[in-house]
């Protein structure tokens, strides 16, 4: 089971401020964030997976990311809105690098390349990918290796409808695993194929439970 | 992890920086006849290590370098297509330090060359205390590389 806390967090780009409130918390099961362009939705996700500076706590399962941020990283999976790589790597390069980071199974990791039908192209340089490609690239990587919390920044975007319901597959099997998924989305998401545990709005830089 | 540094910083930094590279390889030896060379290095190593001035130039050419190496790998880091980086911070600490000492031994390495040609020719030449003073700030740089790049 995972348990992510947010407390008293302000974010601020210069003077102008994008995310503050006081808690927020949530538990296994998968969560869907909406808000418009620009209510900070992808900053928020930077936040928790620790790659912006920002005032406040934040922990998961009681391990706090200021405290202990190498135990708190390690728990975490974030895959990007619009995933970009060195363009001369290939996605091999990329997925040995992850499995040697998170001490992945690499027999579970060839698995979701398969799933996603990206085995053919994994030894392509990432330069000759299209953006759905990236797409499931940044997929394969998030899901590879034991993690307690997936962030999913627009992961519906520039996949196909098959990739879209390996994703929801994927996603359906960590829920059943206990894990936590938060998931930002302009596109609706689809309740016969997930289990939505709660519905988040962020506005006016507060967190709002839909 | 460290195969991956030298895949992306390592080579773009050299494909950068070859032709700065090339022309003060040139500059330095390239004038000079083929069997003069040995003897003019020698020269070159002998009058760096020998007074306080010239190590505390080339100390400072050493830290320019360094920065040099440092911006490189700052401004790499701050574009979106580095992100991936940024799952390195879930790898153990001393798996993390070792990928950015070795990365920075690799950019570093022909200053890095010359620097430890330098310590070498001042312990022959019985000046210990530069090669000492030389020795230290080889290691304060390398290590300030490291902390100001390790997160």
């Amino acid at each position: 089971m995972a348990e992510l806390t947010i407390n008293k967090l302000i974010k601020r780009y210069g003077g102008n401020t994008i995310l503050e409130f006081d808690e927020w918390k949530v538990n296994e099961g998968c969560y869907w964030i909406k808000g418009g362009n620009g209510k900070g939705k992808t900053t928020l996700f930077k936040i928790i997976a620790g790659q912006t500076p920002f005032s406040g706590t934040v922990a998961l399962n009681d391990i706090f990311l200021h405290k202990q941020p190498v135990s708190y990283r390690s728990g975490i999976s974030y895959a990007e809105a619009e995933p970009l790589y060195p363009d001369f790597l290939t996605g091999t390069e990329l997925l040995d690098y992850v499995i040697a980071i998170r001490k992945a199974d690499r027999q579970s990791a060839a698995e979701i390349t398969r799933l996603f039908k990206m085995d053919t192209f994994m030894h392509h340089q990432t330069g000759t990918y299209s953006s759905g490609m990236l797409k499931k690239l940044s997929l394969i990587l998030a899901f590879t290796g034991t993690i307690q919390l997936y962030i999913l920044d627009e992961p519906f975007i520039t996949i196909d409808k098959e990739a879209a319901a390996i994703l929801y597959q994927l996603i359906n099997n960590q829920i059943q695993q206990g894990k936590t998924i938060l998931i930002s989305s302009h596109q609706d998401i689809d309740p016969a194929q997930i289990t939505l545990s709660g519905i988040f709005e962020i506005d006016n830089q507060r967190m709002l439970t839909c | 992890m460290l195969r991956l540094w030298i895949r992306t910083f390592g080579k773009e930094f050299y494909k950068q920086h070859a032709g700065l590279l090339l022309i003060i390889f040139y500059a330095l030896f390239g004038w000079m006849k083929s069997g003069d060379i040995t003897g003019y290095l020698h020269a070159i190593l002998v009058a760096l290590c020998s007074t306080p001035i010239t190590i505390a130039v080339w100390c400072l050419f050493m830290f320019l370098y360094g920065i040099k190496a440092l911006v490189f790998v700052l401004q790499k880091l701050s574009t979106p297509v580095y992100s991936f980086v940024q799952n390195s911070c879930a790898a153990k600490k001393k798996d993390q330090l070792k990928s950015w000492t070795g990365l920075y031994l690799i950019l570093l390495f022909p200053a890095l060359l010359i620097s430890l040609s330098i310590v070498v020719t001042a312990i022959v030449y019985h000046y210990y205390m530069n090669a000492l003073i030389m020795s230290i700030v080889i290691i304060l740089i390398v290590w300030g590389l490291i902390k100001a790049t390790f997160r």
